[in-house]
């Protein structure tokens, strides 16, 4: 048993705050220790906060109440570089695909390890190649972003979140947009990374019938107490059954699959 | 892309080159010809060619190479920041600021008191006022940008400190003489010439602090070209680089509009043309790329503005938007639409 965990999130209040004064709650009651080499699916329904959670676990929000360690420390003990160091964040596309390179990109990664003008060393070209052959970005290398597909440009944007090489990479709904086959590449490539890379790795989706498949723990928002459990756990439990409220979404223990009634 | 692709060396050292050769061309144009033997010719002081030469050409073309490097700098700066195509010098207000303060000294004067007080002001003085228009409006923006918390209401209140200061510019014109609104009117031409040595060296230092505040924030910048959560989630802090680009912005805008008048279309179009021109769309790429596209540029419309042999100058604000405007038509054309 290691004494600190990577990531130890207790009781934690998320939500905006409005410069102090009033702040807007929009979950409480989260708690969960990440462990290395983890792969942990977020679900839960739209608006519950998955993102606004993403968000306060990577310091783009502060949070209402609770306490984040990371190894051990208070997340406010960290400067943003330091912290950058051992989190990194793949966003939802929302806006359009960046004007850069892809090459660009993933250099960007390296920027918590870098000088204020950021020049790569060799040791930073180095990580760019592996990951670049790991993703097979090689071919891509010298395009602009704004010429790829979804499923290239979310890989890309894996990359760099890669290259910034942390113990902890958060992924908001990496999979939307994408289609069967580069769902299934990007989910095989997180698995691979916490399997070969020891790497922590939280991502939201509502693909749950994935999440069952690959991940190791899945964490339910519900808007309660918020549970994390495996997927064995969560199916005996009956959690999947209870998760529509509507009658016409049946979940099939058997084959865990959500079927139409 | 199919054409041929140029080692990247050999880009760059074009660029260079079609600076330094606009430099000569700019240095040879004007309403004297200027003749090599004299311009060699030795002996006690200064012949008339050489007189011209220093004090007159020489100021305007580094006036020229300040004014087109620092819009397009902030031109540059501002889209970034923005995540805009349509951002320039402008969006802050701060160019519309030197406009408020050149017309309050041209026509408020004669607004107040009539005919009778209008004056004709020194250009020092001209400049005094454009700048102090300028860095009222920059601190402004920056006292709001403390107060709103996203990008985009920054650009909104930017634009409506521009609609402010312009409106008050229109109420002026209305109730002032004649003289003073074409005073005014001259002043709206922009003009790189009549620049005296010590104005030149001033707005090459304010140039020279914003190239240097921009290279500071170089990786903050790039960042920024993700987006500001992914800077943020990179160490960065968006706060810092939002009022860096303020302030850099400001000076290079400000400085550049208070001495030479607005120029428009530069700050604009240059980013345009260097990111089509220009793989790379890091700032360590892009910003020396649009300082040497925007100074041979003017450099360019300056040369064009004063046609060898003519006695007349044309304004050099109508000179950029003419020729630039269909430039960048033509990128669009070409590019289908304009990479952001």
């Amino acid at each position: 048993m290691e004494k600190n965990a990577l990531f130890d999130i207790q009781n934690l209040k998320i939500g905006y705050s409005v410069k102090g004064k009033s702040s807007l709650s929009v979950a409480k009651n989260l708690n969960h220790q990440f462990k290395s080499g983890e792969l942990l699916a977020l679900i839960g329904v739209n608006g519950i906060g998955k993102s606004t959670l993403i968000k306060t676990l990577t310091g783009l929000m502060p949070a209402l109440g609770g306490k984040m360690l990371l190894k051990g420390l208070e997340v406010e003990s960290y400067t943003p570089v330091q912290r950058a160091q051992l989190i990194s964040l793949v966003l939802t596309r929302k806006n359009a695909a960046p004007n850069l390179l892809v090459k660009e990109v993933l250099a960007l990664g390296r920027q918590p390890h870098l000088n204020w003008w950021g020049q790569l060393q060799g040791e930073d070209h180095r990580i760019i190649q592996e990951v670049s052959s790991l993703l097979s970005l090689d071919r891509l290398l010298e395009k602009n972003c704004t010429e790829l597909s979804d499923g290239q440009l979310q890989k890309v944007l894996l990359g760099r979140a890669i290259v910034q090489d942390t113990p902890l990479i958060l992924l908001d709904e990496p999979t939307t947009h994408l289609d069967l086959e580069h769902k299934a590449e990007l989910l095989g490539l997180l698995k691979q990374l916490c399997r070969e890379k020891g790497k922590t790795i939280l991502y939201s989706t509502h693909d749950i019938e994935w999440a069952l498949e690959i991940s190791d723990r899945i964490w339910l928002m519900d808007g309660k107490d918020n549970p994390v459990f495996t997927p064995e756990e969560g199916i005996a439990s009956g959690l999947f059954d209870r998760l529509f409220s509507r009658e016409f979404l049946q979940f099939d223990r058997q084959n865990r699959r959500f079927k139409l009634q | 892309m199919k054409k041929a692709e140029h080692t990247p060396g050999i880009r760059w050292l074009a660029l260079i080159a079609a600076l330094v050769i606009s430099v000569f061309l700019n240095l040879g144009m004007g309403s004297v010809r200027l003749s090599w033997s004299e311009l060699w010719a030795g002996g006690e002081g200064l012949n008339s060619a050489q007189y011209v030469l220093l004090n007159y050409r020489l100021p305007k073309a580094l006036a020229a190479i300040c004014t087109g490097a620092g819009l397009s700098l902030c031109g540059l700066l501002m889209q970034t920041l923005f995540r805009n195509p349509l951002a320039g010098p402008f969006v802050l207000g701060i160019s519309s600021g030197a406009g408020l303060g050149a017309a309050l000294l041209l026509l408020g004067s004669s607004a107040l008191m009539g005919t009778v007080g209008a004056v004709t002001p020194s250009s020092g003085l001209l400049i005094l006022a454009a700048s102090i228009g300028s860095l009222g409006v920059l601190l402004l923006v920056g006292a709001m940008a403390k107060y709103v918390q996203d990008t985009l209401s920054l650009l909104i209140v930017g634009l409506m400190l521009g609609s402010v200061t312009t409106a008050l510019v229109g109420v002026m014109s209305y109730f002032s003489s004649s003289e003073a609104l074409q005073q005014y009117i001259f002043w709206s031409f922009g003009s790189l010439g009549g620049m005296s040595w010590p104005q030149v060296i001033l707005l090459l230092v304010f140039t020279f602090v914003g190239i240097v505040l921009a290279l500071a924030m170089i990786k903050g910048l790039d960042g920024f070209l993700l987006g500001e959560d992914y800077a943020q989630s990179m160490g960065i802090s968006p706060d810092r680089i939002r009022l860096g680009c303020i302030i850099a912005a400001g000076l290079l805008a400000g400085s550049c509009t208070a001495f030479a008048g607005p120029i428009a279309f530069v700050g604009l179009a240059v980013p345009h043309i260097a990111r089509q021109q220009i793989k790379e769309m890091g700032h360590r790429y892009q910003i020396p790329a649009v300082l040497l596209y925007g100074s041979t540029i003017l450099l360019l419309c300056d040369s064009l503005a004063q046609w060898p042999g003519s006695a007349y100058v044309l304004p050099i604000n109508a000179i950029t938007s003419l020729f630039g405007a269909p430039v960048v038509i033509w990128i669009v054309l070409k590019q289908k639409r304009l990479r952001f």
